[in-house]
């Protein structure tokens, strides 16, 4: 496999390159996954923490570039650190002692700002892929800006003022759905879910 | 639906007429709560639109579930190495994938047969994670010897810098590539007595090969047996080894 530069990775990744992609994976994912075993995880925490620090880099890249002053490897570590980290407080591990596996490169805010984003994300999708068919595409389309008229003719419903009302319905039982969700639950209460955005 | 929520909804949707805005914003601006409300319904409707996204995660989904098909082992790269961890686990994955069907299929043939076909050095890349800063460019010279497979230069550098973990588990190493399995035993046997680096269990497993290389069999078993016992990355490789070695 060929070697690439942190700024070729960057770029990968930014494009959804899959062979960038496989590169990082093979290339990184023992060295995450020997961090997180070490730190009392498994390697499936690993592959959680690995995906996460990925999903991290990549939407901070559709913000904005990012400038690295250390390899690829050690930024990518620095996120998983932060993001198990993150882990073992909520799992009320505080005391865990976490033996370092490689070099860390200081983080900026942001990055944590966004895997929360991502985890409620995360979240609002998971209940979302739970709603009917129907359900979905409504909301998808009325998020497209897609007319009432044209929804009901391409999903088969009887009249516009039938699809506003599905429409409302859907979005109700996916709120309701998502609120009732205990991880929902946990992270309100620990206030550091869901975080007012001034708006 | 709350008339709350109906209206939060009605203002997502656009749909709202100049005194339902003004409604609206006058009810953000007073209640928290509304606030809050509306905050997390429209990050509902962001996710739900965010498709690159989804794209990206579905991306990541697919390669973990490509690569868990492969054994854990096979995921380290075994072309471009760029740390000796990475070097150790692909050393295991040839030992065990490779030499141990060697072993059973030519019973005869030496332990240092199977290491010399199988082993391989690699390009370290990561060879300053436990050095530090002043070590650093004599590390960086006897880095660049050693790529070249000048291992006797890079033997002189590494051993310049003293017992610094990270020269002594790579002058191990390289008494490995010279042949001279005493002095790489002393490396590696100082690197875990010290046991407060990060190359303990590379050297423990190690250990274990130059025991094969010397074909001392009865240490190989002994070495393999302390690190199948303990929670070592090798643990599961080491035990591969034995039940061919018993």
């Amino acid at each position: 496999m060929q070697e690439l530069t942190a700024q070729e990775i960057l770029s990968g990744l930014r494009d959804k390159n899959r062979k960038v992609l496989d590169f990082i994976y093979e290339d990184q994912y023992y060295r995450i996954r020997n961090f997180v075993t070490r730190n009392s995880g498994t390697g499936e925490d690993a592959q959680d923490v690995f995906q996460d620090a990925i999903l991290v880099i990549f939407q901070k890249l559709r913000k904005e570039e990012i400038t690295l002053e250390c390899s690829f490897g050690t930024y990518l570590y620095s996120i998983c650190r932060l993001l198990w980290l993150k882990q073992l407080k909520m799992k009320s591990q505080t005391k865990a002692f976490i033996e370092d596996t490689d070099d860390t490169v200081k983080l900026d805010d942001s990055l944590d700002v966004i895997h929360d984003k991502n985890e409620r994300y995360n979240l609002y999708l998971k209940h979302f892929d739970k709603l009917s068919y129907n359900c979905q595409k409504i909301l998808e389309l009325f998020l497209a800006r897609i007319s009432s008229k044209e929804i009901a003719r391409v999903l088969g419903l009887k009249s516009e003022q039938y699809v506003k009302k599905r429409k409302h319905i859907c979005k109700e039982k996916l709120v309701e759905s998502i609120k009732s969700d205990p991880e929902y639950i946990y992270y309100m209460n620990n206030n550091n879910f869901h975080k007012l955005k001034k708006l | 639906m709350t008339d709350n929520s109906y209206l939060i909804e009605e203002f997502l949707d656009g749909s709202l007429k100049s005194k339902g805005i003004q409604l609206f914003l006058q009810q953000k601006e007073k209640d928290l709560r509304f606030a809050e409300e509306y905050a997390l319904r429209l990050e509902i409707n962001e996710a739900i639109q965010d498709r690159e996204l989804t794209e990206f995660r579905e991306m990541l989904d697919d390669q973990r579930s490509r690569f868990a098909k492969k054994s854990p082992y096979l995921t380290a790269r075994r072309e471009v190495l760029k740390s000796w961890h990475l070097a150790a686990a692909s050393f295991s994955l040839v030992v065990v994938a490779g030499g141990l069907w060697y072993i059973l299929s030519n019973q005869s043939s030496s332990t240092d047969k199977i290491v010399s076909k199988y082993y391989k050095p690699a390009s370290p890349g990561m060879q300053m994670r436990s050095a530090k800063i002043n070590t650093e460019e004599s590390l960086k010279e006897a880095f660049s010897l050693y790529r070249e497979n000048n291992f006797e230069s890079a033997l002189i550098y590494f051993n310049t810098i003293g017992n610094q973990v990270t020269a002594k588990f790579y002058s191990g190493i390289c008494y490995i590539e010279l042949k001279d399995y005493k002095k790489a035993i002393e490396s590696f046997e100082y690197i875990v007595e010290d046991n407060d680096n990060l190359f303990v269990e590379q050297s423990e497993w190690y250990l274990g090969i130059i025991h094969l290389m010397n074909k001392q069999t009865d240490e190989a078993i002994v070495q393999f047996n302390k690190i199948s016992n303990s929670d070592s990355y090798y643990a599961d490789q080491a035990k591969d080894i034995l039940s061919y070695l018993d």
